[in-house]
């Protein structure tokens, strides 16, 4: 009997426990709508981010993500509102020298950091040295920057920048977050701590908290009254708060945005193009990427890289509109250039230059000397046409175009290698420049730029010019367009550049992609920098 | 016993310094250049690559690097991420937290479903009873677990809305990551204790047991469990070492930071001292776990004395 009563006893327990514990747990149990609807209806906006990164410094990162962040946090001197077009951001208005050498900027006058100190030329000049202070380590912000010299402080709100050889781009480095002005009272007080625990700018939004790998927090700046004439008003944000939170996994991203997790997301992958476009209550932004799209470079120091009829027939064979319909699902194009069509410059001409061709192939390697051997791989001499090409496992697109290219070329006699290597391994091969061919792809806005990481021979020999290709005229080329101010002159010469490279058939260009993000339909005014890199949520609002 | 445990505490050193080693000497045999992999894609020229190795501390013979590493490592100090310049302690301790959280809740799961399938699929074995719970096993085994995440995600996150797809703060937030990693490992820990229980149940003091007239309830718990558990307890050791360092795939796909990840992060940026720190946390947890599986087996096993 006492046994039947305890276990009696302990089952009404447990029962009403039970019940207890559930009635406590149920409402949280249905929870998780609740509150996403209660975070947007006090103005937060969920992000969710594609990955970490190092730092939230803009002046040090290697991230364009920080970019995307910082952008809230930094103001930049001025905003990029097109494809060489500038308009006024913490600078009021600026001259260029003819011979784009030195700029004066003219700065507001009313504008103070997050920790209180105020915004004056002086600050531009510890954000400029520091970029080009060694121990700093900056990458993208240093190339950026260019061939720096020093800045002057001609007056409080008046400052000059001089360069120790033309430097054209220097608006468009000034443009994006990197070069954004950072807070020299903070950058002295915190130290080695400075983008790592705390980041201080004149932005619309400040840091509140940052857990790496995890979340950045970031809530509206109270005294922002200086927003920029481009945007639609100019005091405080509509958001009072932005919460990036790092989903690396594309499926889970996406699956954020549905439950309402994350208002916004980054990365769209291809695969979810279609269904969220035709989703009611999603909005698919899709901005066609500024830069350079996926492309080919081709070794020009390995053998037989160095003939141009090999070259030549690697353009003619590959099927670009295929590939981009087979893995892409054509939402990236066909690319033609070394530049995206929406860069200043782009020429159509290219378009018509490269076409897929294979007989044409196949007739330039005829004409070279290589022959088909008995199992179709052409050989000239003892050599067979046997070509290694070197890349990363990830992004799974990596591989699928390498297998498509692989196919298109043994259609012409030539047999392709895939070396698929982790990234330590990779750049250790292909900076020794041990392949035949790698991929390129790359943002930016600045066509100099491009040009100059892509062809010029400083980049040779292990940089990023991985052609290894080296040419006096397209060096001194390269500079005349990093030195001419004078829109029309520069348009020549970038049409020229792009030319010759096709000429030379310098590398292939494969696929344009889009940059493509996603939001809530509750989600309205966001604006999008016009090379698809940076959206910025200053005039963001949530209506539900 | 306080003479074993010192006996063992004291092992764990040279353990380390062999790990360490190892470590050390395997990242520095595989090829990649942890400054050429700092710039990755971005321009650079010889010099400022050089200064940046002399920045990371490579331009010094190998020998050096080590033992200032281990000169800091005695001092607590395990240096700082040649990538991003924060303390490596800081970094791992940062992520301990999630990692830990999410290692225990899967562990409880594991555990929890991993003792019930096993004990009930023995006890009624060659029922409909046992081979269920063997299916549900087999399937968990089998079935991968960013399949199983998935799924977990679509079910209760987007078609149910019960909780949220990712993150970590918040009990609701860390039910569904528990229960991907814990079900994947309860499904072997099901099929070990299904054989240890089968093997015990046949033993003649079970026999005894019953004969005396024990309850079976009282047989199952003091005879049967207590002396088929040892097999177990030592793989739900290794378990909880496996859940509290390797959930990178869970780790990733909920978006939950952890050593796991960070640890991979840093092996394919080669950034020396943070892997190493990584590391030898991982170690020390082994280390740990395996003593306490060591102790339990005392508590098991009442012959069991460590003198």
């Amino acid at each position: 009997m006492e046994h039947i009563r305890r276990r009696e006893f302990l089952r009404r327990a447990g029962v009403t426990a039970g019940a207890l514990a559930a009635s406590q747990i149920m409402p949280r149990f249905v929870n998780p709508r609740a509150a996403y609807a209660q975070a947007q209806a006090t103005g937060t906006l969920t992000y969710g981010m594609a990955g970490g990164f190092d730092t939230l410094d803009v002046t040090t990162t290697t991230f364009t993500r920080v970019g995307r962040i910082g952008l809230h946090i930094v103001d930049p001197l001025v905003w990029s509102t097109g494809a060489g077009q500038y308009a006024p951001g913490l600078a009021t208005s600026w001259t260029i020298s003819p011979d784009a050498t030195v700029y004066t900027f003219k700065l507001r006058e009313d504008v103070k950091f997050h920790d209180g100190t105020p915004f004056n030329a002086e600050a531009v000049k510890v954000t400029f040295d520091r970029i080009v202070d060694p121990e700093t380590r900056a990458q993208t912000a240093f190339s950026f920057i260019g061939p720096y010299d020093r800045t002057e402080v001609v007056d409080r709100y008046t400052v000059r920048v001089r360069f120790k050889s033309g430097h054209a781009a220097f608006l468009n480095g000034a443009s994006s977050p990197y070069l954004g002005i950072v807070s020299p009272a903070a950058v002295q007080r915190y130290g080695r701590d400075f983008g790592r625990v705390v980041f201080v700018g004149t932005g619309p939004f400040m840091l509140q908290s940052y857990r790496t790998d995890a979340e950045v927090r970031l809530i509206r700046n109270p005294n922002y009254n200086w927003g920029a004439r481009i945007f639609k008003h100019d005091g405080l944000p509509y958001l009072q708060s932005i919460v990036y939170r790092i989903v690396p996994e594309e499926a889970t991203r996406l699956a954020t945005l549905e439950t309402g997790e994350s208002l916004f997301i980054e990365d769209v992958p291809v695969t979810d193009y279609q269904r969220l476009k035709s989703a009611r209550d999603k909005v698919l932004l899709e901005i066609p990427q500024g830069g350079s799209g996926w492309s080919l470079m081709m070794n020009q120091t390995r053998a037989p890289m160095n003939e141009l009829p090999v070259r030549r027939a690697v353009m003619h064979a590959i099927d670009k509109e295929g590939l981009v319909r087979t893995v892409w699902n054509n939402i990236y194009k066909a690319a033609c250039s070394p530049l995206t069509p929406v860069m200043f410059g782009f020429d159509q001409e290219t378009c018509r230059k490269v076409t897929y061709n294979p007989d044409q192939a196949r007739r330039l390697l005829e004409e070279a000397g290589w022959r088909a051997g008995p199992d179709g791989v052409r050989v000239k001499g003892n050599e067979r046409l046997r070509l290694d090409f070197y890349l990363q496992p990830t992004p799974q697109k990596n591989q699928e175009m390498a297998a498509f290219i692989q196919a298109n070329l043994r259609q012409v006699g030539m047999d392709v290698t895939l070396h698929v290597l982790a990234r330590a391994g990779y750049l250790d091969a292909v900076r020794q420049g041990r392949h035949h061919f790698q991929y390129w792809w790359d943002t930016g806005t600045d066509p100099g730029q491009m040009l100059r990481i892509l062809f010029h021979s400083r980049n040779a020999g292990g940089g990023t010019n991985r052609n290894n290709y080296r040419n006096q005229d397209m060096d001194r080329l390269i500079e005349q367009i990093e030195a001419t101010a004078d829109p029309a002159r520069r348009k020549e010469l970038i049409v020229r550049a792009q030319q010759k490279v096709i000429d030379e058939a310098v590398m292939v260009y494969l696929a344009d992609p889009p940059s493509l993000y996603a939001h809530d339909r509750s989600v309205s005014g966001v604006w999008v920098d016009w090379g698809g890199n940076y959206p910025y949520f200053y005039d963001t609002r949530i209506q539900r | 016993m306080l003479q074993y445990l010192a006996k063992r505490l004291l092992l764990t050193l040279p353990t380390l310094l062999a790990v360490s080693l190892l470590v050390f000497l395997m990242l520095h045999l595989v090829p990649g250049d942890p400054a050429i992999i700092f710039f990755g894609d971005q321009p650079v020229t010889p010099e400022r690559l050089e200064q940046v190795r002399r920045q990371m501390g490579l331009h010094r013979p190998l020998l050096v690097q080590y033992l200032d590493f281990l000169g800091g490592a005695m001092r607590g100090d395990l240096g700082r991420s040649i990538h991003n310049n924060t303390p490596v302690l800081e970094e791992v301790t940062s992520r301990i937290g999630s990692s830990a959280q999410l290692a225990l809740a899967a562990f409880v799961v594991a555990g929890g479903l991993g003792l019930s399938l096993g004990l009930v699929s023995a006890l009624r074995r060659s029922t409909w009873v046992d081979a269920a719970a063997m299916l549900m096993a087999l399937g968990g085994v089998s079935m991968p677990i960013f399949w199983l995440a998935a799924m977990l995600i679509f079910v209760f996150s987007i078609k149910l809305g019960w909780f949220p797809v990712t993150g970590f703060g918040g009990w609701n937030r860390l039910v569904l990551p528990a229960f991907a990693l814990g079900f994947v490992s309860s499904a072997t820990l099901a099929r070990l204790v299904r054989s240890s229980v089968l093997e015990v149940l046949w033993q003649p003091y079970v026999t005894t047991a019953r004969s005396k007239g024990l309850r079976e309830t009282l047989v199952v718990r003091r005879h049967v469990l207590k002396n088929a558990l040892i097999a177990v307890v030592t793989v739900m050791g290794l378990q909880l070492g496996t859940l509290l360092s390797g959930a990178v795939i869970t780790e990733t796909v909920f978006a939950r930071p952890g050593v796991g990840k960070l640890m991979v992060d840093a092996i394919s940026a080669k950034d020396f001292p943070l892997v190493q720190g990584a590391v030898l946390f991982v170690a020390l947890v082994y280390i740990v776990v395996n003593l306490l599986v060591d102790l339990s087996y005392a508590y098991l096993d009442p012959r069991i004395r460590f003198e």
